[in-house]
C-alpha cells in the first residue's frame, strides 16, 4: 500500500522524456563547440595581404572627400565584421568605342571589366583568387551608365541573381540623386544577404511553432476520451431487417435545363536564369547589372 | 442466503474468468451448496453474524465483515425474479487491463488514477433492465427528387426528377433494454449498450454470488417511454435508409404503428469504477460482458503543466539550436 506515485510520477516523467532530453543535450553541446569554433574564425587576422588596401576608386569623382573616407571607415567596419571585401569603384570612361551598345553587349563588357578589376588586384577577405568578396562598378559614360555587382567566393555562392538584382535595385533608389548613399546601399544589401547567423525574427516564428506543437502536444493527450454510441440502427430489430418491406417509387415529372460553360485560361510563369560564369583571369564570379 | 464450500466452508463465488462457481479458499470448481439464512429480510451476516447494512433496492452484496457474497432471497423471488440475465463476462482483471488500454494515451491523468490500489475498488453490479418487444408497422409517403447533371460539349445539363415515394414495412424489435435503477444514470447506461443477447441465459442466484444486484426500481410501465423513443429513433431511421437514394424528399406522413408489445426484466452485468481526484468524482461503467467503457479521463493539471511545458522546451531548444548550428558550420 505504501507504494510512492510521486516517486513513479517523476520517474516515468524522465523515462518519457529521456530520449529528447538526451537529443537537446547533444544538440547544446555541439552548438555550443561549433560557436566556440566561429568565434576563434571571426577573430583570426586577414588571411589575403597581397590585395591593396584601398577600397574606393572614385575615378569618376562622385564623392566629396569626406564622402570617401567616411565609406572606407564603413566598409573597414563591416569587413571586420563579415570577413568579405568590399570594393567601390567609380568611372567615366566608355567600355566601348561603338557608339551604341545593345543590352547584352553592356552586360557583357561591364562584367569583364569589373571581374578583371578585381581579379587583376586579387581582392579576396581570405585569399587572392576567387577569393570572398563583392565589386560595385559604377559606369557613368553618357549612354553606358549603369552598375554592375560582382561576386566572389563565399558571397558567389551565397547571392542568388534575384538577390543581386534586389540589391541592384536599392542601389538604384539613390544612384542619381546621391551617389554616396548608393554605395551604402550595396554594401547594406550584400551585408544583409550574408547576414551569417540566423536572422532575429527566426526565433519569434520558432516560438510561434513550438507554441503550437505544444498546443497540439496537449489536446491530444488531455482528451477526455469520451464513449460514443455503438448502437446499430438496427440493433434490436429481429432478424436484422424488416419484414414485408414494400415501397413504390413513381416518376411524377421530369425537366431539364441548360448552361454554359464559361471557360478561362491561366497564364504561366517562368524562372530565372543563374548569374555565375568564369571572368577572363579563370576565376568564378556571379553577378548582375543594370543599366540606365 | 449464500454458497457455501461443500469441501472447505467458504464463500463460493462466480468467477467470470472461470466461466463457472468457483471457492478461491480451496480452489474447487462447482463446489457450492445454497445455504439459507433467514427467510424474510437479512439483518445478521448467515456467515459471521455481522450486523449488515444495505440499500432499499440491494439485493445481492458483500458481508463488511467477511466478504462474504449474500443474496437477499424476498428481492429476487416472485415478482422479483428476473426472467432473464447475462452473467459477467469480464472478470476484476480483464477489466482493469481494459481501462489501462483505452486510457492509456492519457499522459496526463493523475498518478494513481490505472494504479492497482485504487482499481481494485471497482465494483460488479447486476443491473435490473427492462426488455421491451415490439410489433410495428412503419410507413413513409413523400416526394423525392433526384438530380443528374452531365456535360456535353460546353453546355452543362441538369436534370431533375421528381417521383411520388411510398414505404411499407413491418419492424420487429426485441430487447431494447432500458434500465431500472436510480444510482445508473440514464445517458450512461445507452452508452453502455449493446449488450449481445446470444449470452443471455435464464435468471439463475449462483451467477449473483460475489457481485453486487439491485432489484428494478421503476416498474416496466413507468420505463417504457424510454423504449418506446429508443424504438421509435430506430423504425424513423430505418424508414430514412430505405429512401435513402434521393437528393433531397419531402415528408407527406410517416406512422409508426405498435401492433404488439411486450417487456420482461433482465439483470445484465455492468462493473463501476468510481475514482476521485482534487474533491471531484469521476464515474466509470464498464460493459461487463464486452469491456465497452463510458466515463472522461480526469487530468492532473500540474502533470499537464510539467508535461506540456518540457515538450515546450524542447521543441523550442531544436527549433532553435539546429538552424544555430548550421549557421556556425
Ligand atoms: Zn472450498
Ligand atoms: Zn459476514
Amino acid at each position: 500500500m505504501d507504494f510512492d506515485f510521486q516517486k513513479e510520477a517523476r520517474k516515468g516523467y524522465f523515462k518519457y522524456f529521456s530520449i529528447w532530453f538526451l537529443i537537446v543535450f547533444v544538440l547544446l553541446i555541439a552548438t555550443a563547440a561549433a560557436g566556440i569554433r566561429h568565434y576563434r574564425i571571426m577573430q583570426a587576422p586577414r588571411a589575403n595581404t597581397a590585395a591593396p588596401s584601398e577600397r574606393v576608386y572614385d575615378e569618376a569623382n562622385l564623392l566629396t572627400d569626406e564622402e570617401e573616407q567616411s565609406l572606407r571607415d564603413y566598409i573597414a567596419e563591416k569587413e571586420a565584421k563579415y570577413h568579405i571585401d568590399f570594393v567601390v569603384w567609380t568611372f567615366d570612361e566608355p567600355l566601348s568605342d561603338k557608339s551604341s551598345l545593345s543590352d547584352s553587349e553592356w552586360n557583357r563588357l561591364i562584367m569583364n571589366k569589373a571581374d578583371d578589376f578585381w581579379d587583376q588586384r586579387q581582392y579576396g577577405y581570405n585569399k587572392g583568387f576567387e577569393g570572398d568578396g563583392s565589386l560595385l562598378a559604377d559606369c557613368r559614360y553618357p549612354g553606358q551608365r549603369g552598375e554592375w555587382l560582382s561576386t566572389s567566393g563565399s558571397v558567389y555562392e551565397a547571392l542568388s541573381s534575384a538577390e543581386v538584382d534586389s540589391i541592384l535595385y536599392d542601389v538604384d533608389e539613390y544612384y542619381d540623386s546621391n551617389p554616396y548613399k548608393a554605395y551604402k546601399a550595396y554594401i547594406d544589401g550584400v551585408c544583409r544577404k550574408m547576414g551569417g547567423g540566423v536572422p532575429g525574427f527566426y526565433y519569434l516564428i520558432a516560438l510561434v511553432a513550438a507554441a503550437l506543437f505544444t498546443w497540439v502536444y496537449y489536446s491530444s493527450h488531455a482528451k477526455k476520451n469520451a464513449a460514443a454510441n455503438t448502437v446499430a440502427v438496427k440493433q434490436y430489430v429481429v432478424g436484422g431487417k424488416p419484414a414485408n418491406n414494400t415501397g413504390r417509387d413513381n416518376l411524377l415529372h421530369k425537366n431539364v435545363t441548360k448552361r454554359i460553360i464559361q471557360t478561362s485560361s491561366s497564364g504561366g510563369r517562368s524562372g530565372g536564369g543563374g548569374g555565375g560564369h568564369i571572368s577572363s583571369g579563370g576565376a568564378h564570379h556571379g553577378g548582375g547589372g543594370h543599366r540606365h | 442466503m449464500f454458497y457455501k464450500c461443500a469441501n472447505c466452508g467458504g464463500n463460493v463465488v462466480y468467477n467470470p474468468e472461470k466461466k463457472g462457481m468457483f471457492c478461491p479458499y480451496c480452489d474447487s470448481p462447482d463446489s457450492e451448496q445454497r445455504t439459507e439464512g433467514d427467510k424474510d429480510e437479512m439483518v445478521l451476516c448467515p456467515n459471521c453474524g455481522g450486523e449488515l447494512v444495505y440499500d432499499e433496492y440491494t439485493s445481492a452484496f458483500r458481508c463488511a465483515y467477511c466478504d462474504t457474497g449474500l443474496i437477499l432471497t424476498p428481492r429476487i423471488d416472485g415478482a422479483y425474479r428476473p426472467k432473464k440475465m447475462i452473467p459477467f463476462q469480464m472478470g476484476k482483471e480483464m477489466c482493469k487491463k481494459a481501462l489501462r488500454e483505452r486510457f492509456k494515451k492519457n499522459l496526463f491523468a493523475p498518478d494513481d488514477f490505472l494504479s492497482d490500489v485504487r482499481l481494485d475498488g471497482m465494483s460488479g453490479n447486476y443491473v435490473p433492465y427492462w426488455l421491451y418487444e415490439y410489433q410495428t408497422h412503419c410507413d413513409f409517403q413523400g416526394q423525392g427528387r433526384k438530380i443528374r447533371t452531365w456535360v456535353s460539349g460546353n453546355t452543362e445539363y441538369t436534370e431533375t426528377s421528381v417521383y411520388d415515394v411510398s414505404r411499407s414495412m413491418d419492424i420487429h424489435f426485441d430487447k431494447i433494454p432500458v434500465d431500472a435503477s436510480i444510482a445508473m444514470p440514464n445517458d450512461v447506461m445507452d452508452l453502455v449498450e449493446p449488450f449481445d443477447y446470444k449470452q443471455c441465459v435464464d435468471f439463475d442466484p449462483k451467477f449473483l454470488s460475489g457481485f453486487r444486484a439491485e432489484f428494478y426500481n421503476f416498474s416496466a410501465e413507468e420505463e417504457e417511454n424510454r423504449a418506446n423513443q429508443k424504438m421509435k429513433a430506430s423504425a424513423e431511421k430505418i424508414l430514412k435508409e430505405s429512401y435513402a437514394g434521393y437528393s433531397s424528399i419531402t415528408t407527406t406522413s410517416q406512422h409508426v404503428d405498435i401492433r404488439e408489445q411486450h417487456s420482461e426484466y433482465a439483470l445484465l452485468p455492468v462493473w463501476h469504477y468510481d475514482y476521485s481526484y482534487n474533491g471531484q468524482d469521476y464515474p466509470f461503467y464498464i460493459n461487463g460482458q464486452n469491456g465497452k467503457i463510458v466515463g472522461e479521463a480526469p487530468l492532473s493539471k500540474k502533470k499537464a503543466l510539467a508535461y506540456s511545458l518540457t515538450a515546450f522546451g524542447i521543441c523550442y531548444a531544436l527549433l532553435a539550436l539546429v538552424p544555430l548550428l548550421v549557421s556556425f558550420l
